[in-house]
């Protein structure tokens, strides 16, 4: 699915509008998701008919579609002479047959569509054993001219079931409901698998560098890899962020490109501070959405399933409405608002449980933490923690506002880029899950406390010689 | 769904001196559940194509016969006769193994005894063939069953054959 916003242009203009001339695509699109084999008609230029099935018709709006090119074969080479070709597809569900009349625009080898096409063929190849031997060279858009419905009998449509339209509505209810981020991540990540049935999701938000993605929320997964990078570009998840448009994969694929877990991890090596993408072991559908408005992509929105086939279009439709609405939140929490009047200190410091002492060092190289001998966090959000444990060693606070760390000139924040929520949340999440008695808790709006139940070393790591003190 | 690397990449081919005659494997592959499609250049100029529902290879193997459901196929009848070239894909859905002939000589004429006793063959054993791979009977009825349609029988002299089975064979020619 193209998920920019277009004008009608003359070809869309030129769809039949009138039932009665034809069928529209969006209707058949079932017919293109691969479950039957579609078959495709082309003529010589001497008129010698020539057919065969076609590996790939990708949807790529109401007035196109594209076709795979792997070769250079007698088909494409028809295809390039004469410009029409017909193609018969089946509904997998109703078996109603379909022709539809295509003709040949342009062959596109970058950019959206051909991405998109890429990874599905991956998944393809792999499904027929033909992982490493196929590879697209392009994709070859073409106009719909006309559908027709070919007389025969018919099954009836799905049985009456749960409806994706109905569970959007409710998903995009919970998710508006929610006053901040954090929430709505979570409300998010429920609600697409209570009302669709959709158990392994995960969240991830770009970094304002533009090269990498970071994990914020997750579930279904036995580790959450809430603080997992993977790098813009990479697998399904880095191809949706570079190219602004779904990314689906039907079948589980050996490509290699598109494993996850190839992902490049950016700062020290990946033996100390990766922490490992969640995802299951061998997916059978994944499914990545951008998550962007008019300023810009800010993040990613993935679905997976053990089952083949268990995305569809309109699943690409339905998160992709979902991923407009949480574009809105996120750019909500990004704004730099008032801090609300928190809940008043009570002055009383927190009487610690005995308890060891436990090291926080830190990495100035890459603002990397380690809490005891675990990695915690590192960049934006590891610097953030190492300003709030130093505040609370040097001054004894426990009590801050977003916007002071906005603000904070050793943090060194772009004015308006960087998500401050996102990074306490990630931050917050991190601390959760490791439990060592130090943890973030919100406090209002653009207001959180820091909490510290037992006492800590500083360790601030310099390149020679590291200075330590004690709290 | 399989992959499917198209069709033949030598089209010279096609064009062989001497008449066709199939090899039993030939026959045989295409006499077995296998999905039918056919094509050829329709009254209008544009490419035509019809799903055929069973095919016949004659006895003395000089000719194919495809039966065709005259409702969903009238293009497809209409310019082959006018054209007198078709091209029929022969492909077994468990396997992806997939051939395509080309030929001509085309006549349109009633189904025989013959065609209707191998049409009736055909379905079940495209049950067979298919709901092992997860299509349901009803489905494949539907697919492949007369529908209550008249039926037509295209019957062509091949003239050649193509291996289209997805792989590095793709597009050769099969025999001569």
């Amino acid at each position: 699915m193209n998920m920019q916003c277009t004008e009608p242009d003359e070809t869309t203009a030129a769809m039949p509008a009138d039932p009665c001339r034809g069928i529209w695509l969006d209707s058949i699109r079932a017919c293109l998701e691969g479950v039957i084999p579609v078959g495709m008609a082309t003529l010589a230029a001497d008129g010698t008919p020539n057919v065969t099935y076609i590996s790939q018709v990708h949807y790529v709006d109401p007035a196109h579609v594209a076709l795979t090119y792997q070769f250079f074969n007698k088909t494409r080479a028809n295809l390039l002479a004469n410009r029409v070709a017909r193609l018969q597809l089946i509904d997998p569900v109703t078996a109603c047959t379909y022709r539809m009349t295509v003709a040949y625009q342009h062959t596109e080898t970058s950019g959206p569509v051909f991405e998109s096409m890429r990874a599905k063929l991956t998944g393809i190849a792999s499904h027929s054993g033909m992982a490493g031997i196929f590879k697209l060279a392009g994709a070859d858009i073409c106009n719909v001219i006309e559908i027709e419905a070919v007389p025969g009998d018919c099954l009836p449509a799905r049985e009456p079931g749960a409806s994706l339209l109905a569970a959007l509505r409710r998903a995009m209810l919970c998710l508006s409901e929610q006053q901040d981020l954090s929430a709505a991540l979570d409300r998010l990540t429920a609600s697409l698998d209570a009302e669709m049935g959709i158990r392994h999701c995960a969240v991830l938000l770009a970094d304002p560098n533009g090269h990498t993605l970071y994990t914020v929320a997750s579930r279904g997964y036995q580790r959450s890899g809430i603080g997992a990078e993977i790098a813009v570009g990479d697998g399904v998840i880095g191809m949706a962020a570079r190219e602004s448009i779904a990314i689906r994969i039907s079948h589980m694929t050996t490509d290699v490109n598109y494993a996850r877990g190839v992902g490049k991890r950016m700062g020290l090596d990946a033996a100390q501070d990766a922490i490992p993408m969640p995802g299951l072991d061998q997916p059978g559908s994944q499914l990545a959405v951008p998550i962007r408005d008019r300023h810009g992509l800010l993040g990613v929105l993935f679905v997976e399933s053990e089952q083949d086939l268990r995305f569809t279009y309109d699943h690409e439709d339905a998160l992709g409405i979902i991923a407009i609405q949480l574009a809105a939140v996120i750019r909500r929490s990004a704004a730099d608002v008032a801090p609300e009047r928190g809940t008043p200190d009570t002055g009383v410091p927190r009487s610690l449980a005995p308890a060891d002492p436990i090291d926080i060092r830190y990495y100035p190289a890459n603002d990397s933490v380690f809490v005891g001998d675990d990695y915690l966090i590192k960049g934006v959000a590891g610097a953030i923690f190492w300003v709030l444990i130093c505040a609370y060693a040097d001054q004894g606070r426990t009590e801050f506002t977003n916007r002071e760390l906005r603000l904070n000139p050793d943090l060194h924040l772009p004015a308006y880029s960087e998500n401050l929520e996102a990074r306490l949340i990630l931050l917050e999440r991190r601390l959760n899950e490791k439990d060592r008695g130090i943890a973030i808790e919100k406090t209002g709006r653009g207001r959180f406390r820091l909490r510290v139940d037992r006492p800590v070393n500083r360790i601030a790591m310099q390149a020679e010689d590291s200075q330590r003190s004690k709290v | 769904m399989s992959l499917h690397t198209d069709d033949h990449r030598q089209q010279q081919a096609a064009q062989p001196a001497a008449p066709l005659r199939l090899t039993p494997d030939v026959v045989a592959f295409i006499q077995s559940p296998v999905s039918i499609l056919v094509s050829s250049q329709g009254i209008d100029g544009l490419p035509v194509l019809a799903r055929a529902i069973v095919a016949l290879v004659t006895p003395d193997g000089d000719r194919i016969r495809l039966c065709l459901r005259s409702h969903d196929a009238a293009a497809l009848l209409q310019g082959a006769a006018a054209h007198g070239q078709v091209a029929a894909m022969f492909s077994r859905p468990s396997t992806s193994e997939t051939i395509q002939i080309k030929g001509n000589a085309v006549v349109i004429e009633d189904t025989l005894p013959a065609d209707d006793a191998a049409r009736r063959r055909y379905l079940p054993a495209m049950i067979t063939e298919l709901m092992p791979l997860g299509h349901g009977a009803e489905l494949v009825a539907c697919i492949v069953s007369d529908h209550g349609s008249p039926l037509r029988i295209l019957s062509f002299r091949p003239s050649v054959v193509f291996d289209q089975t997805p792989g590095p064979g793709a597009g050769e020619p099969r025999s001569r």
